[in-house]
């Protein structure tokens, strides 16, 4: 110990005087620790966070990695509602050729805009089930006006009125096909006036028929989505930027065609994530300095104080950085976040020496003496406490989660750094000051100071103490197991969308997207190499009531199995398609005008059942085609009324005998070319198929599962997972992933705060060597704990896994209050608490206010995690005090002066003062 | 040591059996409350979204037990578009009258476990309503629990029947006067369902609940059905209403 105080005292001799020397060493620091700074990459985002044992996030990574499709950008356009069908398909337009550009190839891999038409009209029935095909083929065994319009109808009968659901889970097919009638039954309404129809508006109307919409519409069809594949993935964090190129074309491209665009994707709101987070940490780092500073300032009366405290501060945060380059290679938003609390906690080391400093100067010493004497009160006990704290944090390092460990390394390391600069450069600075004074001829200001924080009010607090121990015991108690019973209530937050900045736009979209797609865009992923097995997964997984879609690439390269026996069954419909009845050039006027009326009897009933189903896509379509308004008046005349008296005629006319030729014909030609009984081969997927669920290498596949309801949202997660995980546990994705990170930080965090309160109580027992003390220490501790929970509970603020793996340090600085008061206590003596609380009440209500500076910074942040993280610590630091300062000192003096409690060290005889 | 473990075993499985008996006589008490020779119900319908109440729907609806089968009509009388659809359920079979067109068509067999008219219940639930909501369940487990501060037994269900609409249910009754208070439905390892049965009132010594609520727990949505008037073994209904001919013949 003396060799440590001695060895301080030279430094402090030295150094003020050779401050050129020292500021030579401290640069050589610097530097050194500059090589950590140049390894350091800052990786602001949650994914980067993921616990990377968990076999969900390895194949997370693995499917980020080689899957191109699950880093996709969606780019929904129309996103304000106000778009007409026309502008949203002209911009998807707009953006399809622009992205596709070149220019562009840097950035993005390939852009997908619309369904594949050409795929499925060569591979169609190739794709349809085999019991779907021996229907189809009944179906268009006669494509003569009369039985195509009854197959339809026999179609619809079968399909949908009789099963309300099916027409709701095939809504967007639906909502084309009725269309697309209507369009037929206005040509067949041409033809029967007299009219000729051009053979292009025949084949426009039956490839609508059968291939629905190519664009990717919303229910409303006022919005639009389209995916842009960049070049990089998750994993490249620094890439993540340049999304904010691509973000800034579409809103430009967009614009001219008067439409609003958003950008959505897990990439996206990881871009998002690391702007917000990168702007939160900015204005908290230059809130805090400027705050701190001003302390500085008014507490000491020193304008030199930002240079004194605030330069060796910033060094300290520069070493730190440097050493966590070196020894983790990164930052993320926790540790990041530390960096910025580390301000509020380093600039103690600074107050207890410039106090010393300065008391040392009013009593009269020169400002050499002065320092040297500082560092003789103050150091060894500045070293000691920095080297306790570093190792409660250190701790931590041992977490089994790494977000957690790495906190413990940077928390401990930030600890030792600031610390380390604070004792290195306050002598030189102060001799430099001296130095520039003298040259300039000017007095030394510091010796007529005094610091200026007023110890009135923590005298009176001590009188009152001394004077009502047993009425603030009480009172204390009685407020902090009050809230402590509230406790249980407190939550965790499970939406990490919730932890976002409020307002942004990838995250609304996720809403939006729910709403008017009615699907998620984030869902769950199963990676595998066996199709047999996809095939089977995907059958049972499409059952689930909280499952959108599954697909896979089984979906457009069935089983070889499957492919040969569809490819008799497609031979046989070429066969009866070949052999169907010549176009007859007799149309039963009576039996299409049967058919006709059967098809809008059908319309209506589907309509009836949109209506009731509150089918909000459908229901409008319906309506508009029956003329049949949401109260069942018939409002304006339809198809189906021109067409009662268009067809009431004993013979068909020459333009409708054509039509129905042309129907022949043209559907004949467009069901040929969809039953190629060719085997598919993977070679001849879309690349919008390949890229979605064939890795880059070939070898494995993807199986993804979108969920009807925002996924983030944790009831709605918690559903689909459960249903997931009745089928497979080995879906991933990042809402399992982030699910996971949660329960990881919590278990591990509630693990750490335990360690960190056995190292917390064997340092005390080293350095009380009393148990009793070191017991009586940890109440004001798990009161302000008790408390924190309650107010949370109550205020409805939510833990999580940002602001709960904080609460293991929150043990090591929220304990210090206590401790600072045990030791004055022990040298004042009994009957002397009043003077303990005076002498020591506003030191460490400076050092509170440090402290909560650092974590109060954070709660102008626009991102939630940070702003909560902000709140909940600088709250358990207010409450650390002010149990410190009030319940603390007043059970010790219960304890140990009317019940007699011994604390004094083992070994040791009480000294009464 | 052996002789124990037997013994202890077969104690058990005589608690097990005492309990499955308390449990079932529970069951039927509560839903004693439902059964009826016949019942004749008007009810308003309403179906919440994102807490946006839709369209108010108002039916009158007609069941009776004939011969072991489960007989019912519901005939829409508002909203105006729907006014006059009806659904008639024979057993497993179920038709739809629709009252735009004046079609009656019969649904398909997996259609009862669809949603009725949109709602959050399904045909099958408004079925098993006026059968009994555990007819076609048993139970498996019996605990106690308290809901809004009233003491119940918590009866965990497991499916008797084949194709059941759900794999298990969790239905809490009061202890004191046997109503069900809550009905949660699970299916494929999530919650899905909870029926939330409430203001019951006396009628004819009976008490019966008359709101129903459905939460959907995969999704922003309830279905309340309240029900405006209710006899039991009422002279409204005949027999005669329960035929596909009676359905056609509506107006």
């Amino acid at each position: 110990m003396i060799r440590k105080e001695l060895l301080l005292q030279r430094w402090a001799a030295w150094s003020a005087i050779s401050y050129k020397r020292a500021f030579l060493i401290v640069a050589l620091i610097t530097l050194i620790l500059g090589i950590g700074y140049s390894r350091l990459q800052l990786e602001m985002t949650f994914y980067s966070m993921m616990p990377k044992s968990s076999a969900a996030v390895q194949d997370y990574e693995t499917i980020n990695e080689e899957f191109p499709f699950a880093s996709q950008i969606i780019v929904a356009v129309g996103t304000d509602g106000n778009a007409t069908t026309e502008q949203v398909k002209k911009t998807i337009d707009a953006l399809q050729v622009e992205f596709s550009l070149p220019e562009h190839s840097e950035v993005i891999e390939s852009v997908y805009s619309k369904v594949d038409r050409d795929f499925l009209q060569s591979h169609g029935l190739m794709l349809t089930e085999a019991d779907d095909l021996q229907r189809f083929t009944d179906s268009y065994s006669n494509l003569n006006l009369v039985p195509l319009l009854r197959n339809i109808n026999d179609e619809f009968e079968r399909e949908y009125t009789q099963d309300a659901d099916n027409l709701e889970d095939h809504e967007q097919m639906a909502v084309s096909q009725f269309k697309a009638l209507n369009e037929l039954l206005i040509l067949v309404n041409r033809a029967a006036e007299g009219n000729a129809i051009e053979t292009f508006e025949v084949k426009k109307t039956l490839e609508d028929y059968l291939f629905g919409e190519s664009y990717m519409l919303s229910e409303a069809e006022n919005m639009g989505i389209m995916f842009l594949l960049p070049t990089f993935t998750m994993n490249d964090f620094m890439e993540l930027e340049r999304v904010v190129e691509i973000e800034e074309i579409a809103k430009e491209i967009a614009s001219e065609q008067g439409v609003t665009v958003g950008l959505t994707g897990i990439i996206v709101v990881g871009k998002d994530e690391m702007v917000t987070s990168e702007q939160g940490l900015g204005i908290s780092m230059v809130l805090a300095f400027i705050l701190i500073m001003v302390l500085m300032i008014l507490a000491f009366r020193m304008n030199s104080a930002p240079i004194l405290a605030g330069l060796p501060l910033i060094i300290g945060i520069i070493w730190t950085t440097g050493a966590a380059g070196l020894f983790i290679g990164r930052l993320n938003i926790i540790t990041a976040m530390y960096l910025i609390a580390l301000m509020g906690l380093g600039i103690d080391y600074a107050i207890h020496i410039f106090s010393t400093y300065i008391q040392s100067r009013d009593e009269g010493m020169d400002w050499l003496n002065g320092i040297i004497y500082a560092y003789k009160t103050s150091g060894s006990g500045i070293i000691t406490g920095g080297l306790t704290t570093a190792a409660a944090f250190g701790a931590l390092a041992f977490s089994k989660t790494d977000i957690l460990s790495e906190l413990g390394i940077v928390a401990g390391l930030g600890i030792l750094c600031e610390m380390t600069a604070m004792l290195l450069l306050i002598p030189p600075l102060l001799g430099r000051r001296h130095h520039r004074l003298e040259k300039k001829g000017k007095p030394d200001t510091i010796h007529t100071r005094k610091v200026q924080i007023r110890s009135s009010l923590t005298g009176s607090i001590g009188s009152f103490v001394k004077a009502h121990p047993g009425t603030i015991a009480t009172g204390f108690l009685i407020i902090g197991i009050t809230l402590s019973i509230f406790a249980p209530g407190v939550t965790i937050e499970d939406n990490l969308m919730k932890m976002e900045a409020k307002g942004l736009e990838s995250v609304e979209l996720q809403d939006l997207l729910v709403d008017e797609f009615g699907m998620a865009p984030d869902g769950m992923s199963i990676l595998g190499t066996d199709l047999a097995e996809f095939e089977r997964l995907q059958e049972e997984l499409k059952e689930l009531e909280t499952v959108a879609s599954v697909d896979s690439i089984t979906s457009y390269l069935p089983s070889d199995k499957k492919q040969r026996i569809r490819a008799t069954l497609i031979e046989e419909f070429r066969e009866i398609l070949e052999l169907r009845p010549d176009s007859a050039e007799y149309i039963d006027m009576w039996e299409l005008y049967e058919e006709v009326f059967r098809l809008e009897m059908n319309l209506i009933e589907m309509g009836d059942m949109a209506y009731l189903g509150n089918m909000e896509r459908l229901s409008p379509v319906l309506n508009e085609i029956t003329g049949i308004d949401d109260e069942g008046n018939r409002y304006r005349d339809t198809i189906f009324d021109r067409l009662a008296t268009t067809l009431e005629t004993d013979e068909a006319n020459q333009a409708l005998v054509d039509l129905q030729r042309q129907v022949d014909s043209t559907m004949a030609l467009l069901l040929k070319n969809m039953a190629d009984p060719q085997q598919i081969t993977q070679d001849m997927l879309p690349d919008m198929f390949s890229d979605t669920f064939i890795s880059r290498d070939g070898d494995k596949y993807l199986l993804t599962i979108n969920a009807k309801e925002n996924p983030w949202v944790g009831e709605n997660r918690e559903a689909f997972s459960s249903q997931i995980q009745s089928v497979t546990d080995r879906a991933t994705g990042m809402i399992q992933v982030a699910d996971q990170l949660t329960y990881m930080a919590t278990t591990d965090g509630l693990r750490s705060s335990i360690i960190a309160l056995l190292v917390v109580g064997i340092i005390l027992l080293l350095d009380f060597r009393n148990l009793k003390l070191t017991l009586l220490t940890y109440i004001p501790l798990l009161f302000s704990f008790g408390s924190l929970f309650g107010i949370m509970a109550l205020t409805g603020i939510k833990f999580d896994f940002v602001n709960i793996i904080s609460v293991p340090l929150l043990i090591g600085i929220g304990i210090d209050d206590a401790v600072h008061i045990n030791h004055r206590y022990r040298i004042e003596g009994k009957g002397n608490m009043d003077r303990v609380i005076a002498k020591t009440g506003t030191a460490v209500l400076l050092t509170t206010i440090t402290t909560i500076i650092g974590f109060g910074s954070f709660i102008p942040s626009i991102m939630r995690a940070m702003r909560s993280t902000g709140v909940v610590l600088s709250v358990a630091m207010a409450l650390a005090f002010i149990y410190s300062i009030f319940l603390h000192p007043a059970i010790l003096l219960i304890a140990h002066e009317r019940f007699g409690a011994s604390l004094r060290p083992w070994g040791s005889k009480e000294v009464q003062k | 040591m052996r002789k124990f473990m037997i013994l202890a075993l077969f104690l058990s499985l005589i608690a097990f059996t005492v309990a499955a008996e308390d449990a079932k006589t529970i069951l039927d008490r509560a839903d004693s409350i439902f059964t009826a020779e016949n019942i004749y119900q008007e009810s308003s319908m309403v179906i919440y979204t994102k807490g946006e109440a839709g369209i108010e729907q108002i039916m009158k609806s007609y069941y009776l037990e004939d011969r072991g089968k489960s007989l019912s009509l519901a005939v829409f009388t508002a909203p105006k578009r729907i006014a006059g659809t009806a659904y008639l359920t024979i057993g497993e079979d179920l038709w739809v009258r629709f009252a735009s067109t004046g079609r009656t068509r019969k649904l398909s067999s997996s259609a009862k476990q669809n949603s009725a008219s949109g709602s959050d219940f399904s045909y099958a639930d408004m079925g098993e309503g006026n059968n009994g909501f555990a007819a076609e369940y048993e139970a498996s487990s019996i605990t106690e629990a308290s809901i809004e501060g009233k003491n119940c037994y918590k009866i965990t269900l497991i499916p008797s029947s084949e194709d059941p609409a759900y794999d298990s249910a969790i239905c809490y009754i009061t202890k004191d006067t046997y109503e069900y208070l809550r009905i949660e439905m699970y299916k494929n390892g999530a919650h899905i369902k909870t029926m939330v049965l409430d203001d019951y009132r006396d009628i004819n010594g009976k008490l019966y609940p008359h709101t129903i609520t459905m939460y959907s727990e995969l999704k922003d949505s309830k279905t309340v059905i309240i029900t405006n008037m209710i006899e039991f073994d009422s002279k409204k209904v005949q027999k005669r209403y329960f035929s596909k001919s009676y359905l056609e013949s509506l107006k």
